[in-house]
């Protein structure tokens, strides 16, 4: 079967599908958001996407034995990265995340998502025979996972660090760890994200402070929860944010009608609540389509786990899954008041060159391991 | 897959909900312009003297602010300008106002800009009186040092006080030396000759008689002259009594970032960035209570079309949420009068403390330290002009002096008379000779007499205070059964009072061999006897102490509050306080100190016996400290430029401690006092007094029931003496004494027992 005969398998193509669909949205709902603001993010996003695009047929094409070898390389100059962005990382709303690298700003953090994901399911390739695991042989990876999670946990960026634990820890219950184990990994990493969090919540509270004392400039009213620290302005903007996905109804509305409904209530409308622009102007229907891409992106990543025939391969494409998955599920559950506000974006959808790189570079994976299975 | 699957059904049954359900809800509520939520910040309770004068409150105060981010710089000039029309502020203020709103600075990063703070409006600045409307007034005010004049009154006596005014040198203009008003006239300014602007107030207030502005409702009117400012107003917390009680209330201060960190990560901030919390005194202590729970507000604008504003008023208080919960008010112990009568007790004094607690309950009836500070001032309140928060920073001023630790001096020597009287180590006939000296360990230990004191026995010794007899103790004792026996007794320990207090030190030969270079050295017992040298006691600890030997040995529990006011106005229930305990002391030995105490004041000899109420009999102690030292080199630094201050402090500090504490009605104690005055000389001459002048003005406003007989007893036992009081109790009338030592002690008493009746007849050769 030749290559294109093998992307024509209907799994594959619904695949791409979402891949393409979630590609076209994230254009279309950032254009909107700009026009709204006045501001450009759309074509650098559209840049980025089809820099994406082609990294996907790249490394779609890749030999996977020589991206095994590359990948503790990678892993390590993102770690290198990683700490560079604390002492000349880009500061930008009270965190060091982007590097300024020629005319793009990198985020090592985004790229690590995936790089993580390789580096497990090489290292459990390795060491297949000793599944299902224990703690102590569970060493190795959980310093392969501390590591950059505490670094970017310093940016500070919880998000993206809890979300890089979250696509390592999918990897590694797919793999098949001893319930006891499980019981004490959960209370060390409970533990772990405690003592984390403190520090965070400290600098969210300067972070707060500084936001307030900025909309205190901007408005002659006093800013909304003067002084309520950050938790709870955060929480007053998913608030407004749940007005702003509510008023979208069954069918969304006119945009003109969204347009000021969102400028009012919709923070961060290019980043972290993309998704609120966008279900107000498309409605429940619109986002149950949303959904679906996403859903059959995960789908079609744990698809392909269930039929590879490398266990390597298997591994790689869950932490795919989980990449998405967890982004959205996040994203998604904060925007229309499930969760709790942490800034995680949204995959594709939110603006932002890293992580739509990084999501794509994972499609590429996906197509790569699907279209070599059954040649083997 | 499956968890995928049921996940992002959880996220559309929520969407279901969001859009399909609620969305017409929500849609109605997003068309709200701008909504905000406001946090309504809860008031503070106040704080209530025992008779429900409020001692603590609060009142809101106005500032006027400017936007830098709105001022632009061809406005500057006509802003200040302006606001020099309306406000009197000095030509330095208005010049700094300009430079700061001219400065190259990003104006979207700079915070408002405070022009004035507490703006009078509705009460006088000086003692937030409510001010009454009056006839207009004029006055003169001096751009250039900030004085306000008033018109010199016809009489040249101050309108006030009715003082005689004094002009004011090389001016032409008068002032009152006591409450610091200034009168004139004249056109210019009597002080720097610089022309006066004249304007009208039209406000009085009806205490201090002084004229002001509405300031507030000037800056009100003229606001739309002036786009670029804001009238501010606050929540200030506010002490009408100033100086009197500053230690006990405390004062409140703009929280830190320290404050704010929450108790566990995930709770959220413990306090919004302007709040203030308590920090020192009771604010301190009852910050929590006092504070209550904020509230939030919603605060909406809706866009101007809006059909359906009755539903939308629904959908509105539907996001209310939280009612504002105000702070409990604290009704305190604290008894204003003798407080105010402590503070006039002690005004020749540089630096101490007065301490006056009532002897049954622990209940804090006073408590003043000197020199006082205005907790207004402390709280971020602006000064009155020429007033400063402090009296004087030499004394240190914040220093709660009345619950900090001094050498307890000679009040301590009852410590070494009871435990050399429980141990056995004396008996109440031991005598020893006082040559005026007592040499030991190769050093001379002196006594305060230098002729000395005769051979003297223990009574004596209390009475006279004579420090050799208790170099003896404290050689027959040594420095660690004083030292337990000082915690017996309630030194060393906490009083059980709600604000921060010193808990004293005990030294022992284990802390002097830690704590001191050289270790521990016998003779450091001998000091220790007398209160000298390494141990410290607060006034407050002693008054306590001495409690308990006046009331049958009960250490009571010290308390400086009543409890919280419910709503209508009654206390609540209290929390039951622990009861005094119990002083491991036997009653005869009790009621021998309280003999030996009461010929302190009352026999001649005695070495308060100058000091004697007119009308109720006390008992007590004095004491004085040797406490000569030399003033700390900051303090030097400080003072360089004003030698006549440094040579005052100097000398000042060249002085004995000074301390004196009683009991009163000697047999029935109600009252306790401390008096403490540091550097302040000698016990007898200068703290003693001051206690008789509070014990009297509380027995003036209370009598004794047995006032009577109490007169009558000191008539009586000084006219007949010692018969009487020779086997039985020492305090003369059987009746007015409550019969329980006599009557159990020759029943109870072991054979053996030195401390017995004949011991004591011995004793009684009153002069
Ligand atoms: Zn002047
Ligand atoms: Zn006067
Ligand atoms: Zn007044
Ligand atoms: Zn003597």
């Amino acid at each position: 079967m030749s290559v294109f005969a093998r992307i024509r398998q209907p799994s594959t193509l619904l695949g791409l599908f979402c891949v393409l669909g979630l590609c076209v949205i994230a254009i279309e709902n950032l254009h909107f958001a700009d026009s709204m603001l006045g501001t450009t993010f759309h074509r650098s996003q559209t840049i980025w996407i089809v820099v994406g695009l082609i990294g996907t047929g790249v490394t779609a094409g890749l030999d996977m034995q020589f991206v095994r070898r590359v990948s503790p390389i990678v892993y390590q100059v993102l770690i290198a990265l990683l700490v560079a962005v604390l002492f000349f990382g880009r500061d930008i709303n009270y965190s060091k995340r982007w590097l300024e690298l020629g005319p793009a700003n990198i985020q090592p953090s985004e790229f690590m998502k995936i790089s993580i994901a390789l580096v497990l399911a090489d290292w459990f390739d390795k060491k297949r025979s000793q599944a299902p695991w224990k703690l102590r042989q569970l060493l190795m990876p959980v310093l392969l996972i501390l590591v950059p999670v505490a670094l970017i946990n310093r940016e500070p960026d919880l998000g993206t660090s809890v979300c890089v634990a979250l696509i390592a820890l999918g990897q590694v219950l797919y793999d098949g760890v001893q319930r006891r184990t499980l019981v004490l990994a959960l209370c060390v990493a409970l533990i772990g994200i405690g003592l984390a969090w403190k520090f965070d919540v400290i600098r969210d509270y300067q972070k707060g402070r500084a936001e307030t004392w900025w909309h205190a400039m901007q408005d002659d009213e006093k800013a909304p929860d003067t002084g309520q620290g950050g938790a709870n302005r955060d929480n007053w903007q998913a608030e407004k944010a749940l007005w702003a996905v509510g008023s979208g109804r069954v069918a969304g509305r006119s945009d003109d009608e969204a347009r000021v409904s969102v400028l009012r209530h919709v923070p961060f409308v290019h980043t972290d609540f993309a998704l609120a622009c966008f279900a107000e102007r498309w409605g429940l229907i619109g986002c149950i389509f949303l959904f679906g891409l996403y859903l059959g992106l995960v789908w079609w990543a744990l698809y392909i786990a269930d039929h590879a025939q490398e266990r390597f391969d298997a591994l790689l494409a869950v932490g795919v899954a989980g990449l998405v998955f967890w982004q959205f599920f996040v994203n998604a559950g904060m925007v229309i008041g499930l969760l709790p506000v942490v800034g995680v974006t949204l995959p594709l959808l939110s603006y932002g060159g890293s992580s739509a790189l990084t999501v794509l570079l994972g499609a590429g994976f996906l197509l790569n391991i699907s279209t070599r299975r059954k040649s083997r | 897959m499956a968890g995928v699957f049921v996940a992002v059904l959880v996220l559309i049954a929520r969407l279901v909900i969001v859009q399909g359900v609620m969305g017409a809800n929500y849609e109605k509520i997003a068309t709200i312009e701008r909504v905000g939520k406001v946090r309504s910040q809860a008031p503070r309770g106040q704080i209530k003297g025992s008779d429900g004068t409020v001692l603590a409150r609060n009142l809101e105060s106005h500032s006027l602010e400017l936007l830098p981010a709105k001022v632009k710089a061809d406005r500057v000039v006509a802003i200040v300008s302006r606001l020099r029309e309306l406000l009197d502020m000095t030509d330095a203020e208005l010049e700094a106002l300009r430079g700061e709103l001219l400065r190259e600075a990003d104006p979207r990063k700079r915070q408002p800009l405070v022009v004035r703070r507490d703006l009078v409006s509705t009460h006088c600045p000086y003692d937030s009186s409510q001010l009454e409307l009056t006839s207009e007034v004029e006055y003169r005010f001096c751009p250039v040092c900030g004085r306000n004049f008033e018109p010199v009154p016809a009489r040249k006596a101050c309108p006030f006080d009715q003082r005689k005014l004094q002009s004011i040198p090389g001016g032409d203009g008068m002032r009152c030396a006591s409450c610091e008003r200034e009168f004139s006239s004249a056109g210019v300014c009597p002080y720097d000759h610089h022309a006066l602007h004249v304007g009208h107030h039209n406000l009085k207030c009806p205490l201090c008689q002084r004229t002001f502005n509405d300031e507030v409702a000037v800056i009100r009117a003229n606001l739309h002259l002036l786009p670029e400012a804001r009238l501010e107003s606050e929540i200030q917390r506010e002490y009408p009594f100033r100086f009197l009680a500053s230690h006990v209330l405390g004062y409140v201060g703009y929280v830190t970032d320290a404050d704010r960190a929450p108790w566990l990560p995930w709770l959220p901030a413990r306090f919004a960035l302007t709040d203030r919390v308590g920090r020192t005194g009771l604010e301190r202590a009852f910050d929590a209570a006092l504070r209550g729970l904020d509230g939030e507000q919603v605060v909406v604008r809706r866009s101007g079309a809006d059909e359906n504003a009755k539903g939308m008023d629904d959908l509105v208080a539907g996001l209310q949420p939280r009612p504002t919960v105000p702070g409990l008010t604290l009704r305190l112990t604290l008894d204003l009068e003798l407080q105010r009568i402590a503070k006039v007790a002690m005004k020749d004094v540089f630096s101490g403390a007065a301490v006056v607690i009532d002897a049954r309950t622990g209940e804090v009836l006073a408590l003043y330290s000197k020199p006082s500070f205005d907790p207004n001032t402390m709280s971020g309140k602006r000064a009155p002009h020429g007033k400063t928060a402090t009296d004087t920073p030499a004394y240190a001023p914040l220093l709660d002096k009345a619950v900090h630790a001094f050498p307890p001096a000679s009040t301590f020597k009852i410590v070494a008379a009871i435990a050399a009287l429980e141990e056995n180590v004396v008996t109440p006939s031991t005598t020893f000779h006082c040559p005026g000296y007592y040499d030991f360990g190769g050093r001379r230990f002196h006594c305060h007499s230098k002729r000395g004191h005769g051979d003297v026995n223990l009574r004596e010794a209390i009475r006279s205070s004579c420090d050799v007899y208790f170099y003896h103790l404290g050689e027959l004792l040594g420095l660690d059964r004083l030292e337990a026996w000082a915690r017996k007794l309630g030194y060393g320990e906490s009083t059980g009072i709600e604000i921060y207090e010193a808990q004293g030190r005990l030294p022992t030969r284990a802390w002097y061999a830690e704590h001191v270079k050289g270790g521990y050295y016998p003779g450091f017992a001998l000091s220790t006897a007398v209160g000298q040298k390494d141990v410290t006691a607060t006034p407050l600890q002693v008054a306590r102490v001495y409690s308990a030997l006046g009331r049958e040995g009960i250490l009571p529990n010290v308390t400086l509050v009543q409890g919280f006011e419910g709503p209508d106005g009654k206390l609540l229930p209290r929390l039951p306080r622990p009861s005094g305990r119990d002083l491991p002391v036997k009653s005869t030995t009790l009621r021998f100190i309280r003999n030996a105490l009461l010929a302190v004041v009352n026999d001649e000899g005695g070495t308060a016996y100058a000091s004697q109420p007119t009308n109720v009999m006390m008992a007590g102690k004095t004491g004085t400290a040797q406490a000569a030292q030399r003033p700390r080199a900051d303090m030097v630094e400080r003072l360089k430029a004003d030698p006549l201050a440094l040579g005052r402090l100097t000398a000042w500090m060249q002085n004995d401690h000074a301390w004196f504490v009683g009991y009163a009605p000697a047999e029935d104690p109600e009252i306790t006092v401390a008096v403490f005055v540091e550097h302040g000389g000698s016990g007898g001459h200068n703290a003693a007094p001051i206690a008789v002048k509070i014990v009297e003005s509380w027995f003036a406003r209370h009598p004794h029931v047995k006032e009577a007989e109490a007169t009558q007893a000191k008539a009586h036992k000084k006219a007949a003496v010692p018969q009487e009081e020779l086997d039985e109790t020492p305090i003369a009338d059987p009746e007015a004494v409550p019969t329980v030592p006599h009557e159990d002690d020759p029943a109870n008493r072991p054979a053996d027992e030195p401390h017995d009746v004949p011991g004591e007849t011995g004793d009684e050769v009153l002069p």
